[in-house]
């Protein structure tokens, strides 16, 4: 059974062919699945998110996802900032790092497709004014946001 | 706003799936935004984020 509706799947196909105008990758950190079935190292959301992912990549041939496992690419991930599964790295002409994790469900999904959008042109909805003030930020920020399915 | 400049880096973190999380930075409601170490909840204005990130970036508290 598909994550996308039929509706929003046409709905999304013309978003992307519309305004998806150069390649993005996102890199999906989760557990590979394992022979051996243990309950409480399942990692549902993972599974969930990858199917939606492999779902949105069919609409259009620049979205790119790659595939890491958490505990046998340590290294790269640890690189990342990624301790935590499911993991999403969002990688296109945007300049800083833009990562999302758990499930993208329900309303979140926005966010996510906003993203990806964003991250593919490396250029966002911000105020010209905001964007000329964040060129001259002299040290790092991180922000995280926390939120809760919709 | 990452997207716009090198110097921020950003996460969406769904709480419900990482409690601990919630715990960590006592989140009682939602959208909680921490900017470097400092919180705040609910929805956040571009302006009034701007500014906060500014401050961050200017030397505020970090952890």
């Amino acid at each position: 059974m598909s994550v996308l509706h039929d509706d929003d799947r046409e709905q999304l196909r013309e978003l992307f062919a519309e305004r998806l105008t150069e390649p993005v990758t996102v890199r999906l950190y989760t557990q590979r699945a394992s022979p051996l079935a243990v309950p409480s190292h399942q990692c549902q959301a993972c599974r969930e998110t990858g199917k939606l992912l492999a779902e949105l990549s069919d609409l259009s041939d620049k979205i790119k996802i790659v595939t890491h496992d958490l505990v046998t690419e340590a290294e790269e991930a640890k690189r990342q900032g990624i301790e935590r599964i499911p993991a999403l790295v969002f990688e296109g002409k945007g300049r800083g790092k833009v990562r999302y994790f758990g499930i993208p469900a329900g309303y979140e999904c926005a966010v996510l497709i906003e993203a990806l959008l964003d991250a593919s042109r490396g250029t966002t909805g911000l105020s010209p004014a905001t964007k000329e003030q964040l060129a001259k930020l002299p040290k790092p920020v991180h922000l995280e946001v926390l939120v809760t399915p919709t | 706003m990452a997207i716009e400049s090198p110097n921020v880096t950003a996460a969406v973190i769904e709480a419900s799936e990482f409690p601990e999380l919630i715990q960590r930075y006592q989140v009682r409601g939602v959208p909680k935004t921490m900017i470097n170490a400092t919180g705040v909840e609910g929805a956040v204005p571009e302006p009034a984020l701007l500014n906060r990130v500014i401050q961050a970036a200017a030397g505020g508290p970090r952890s």
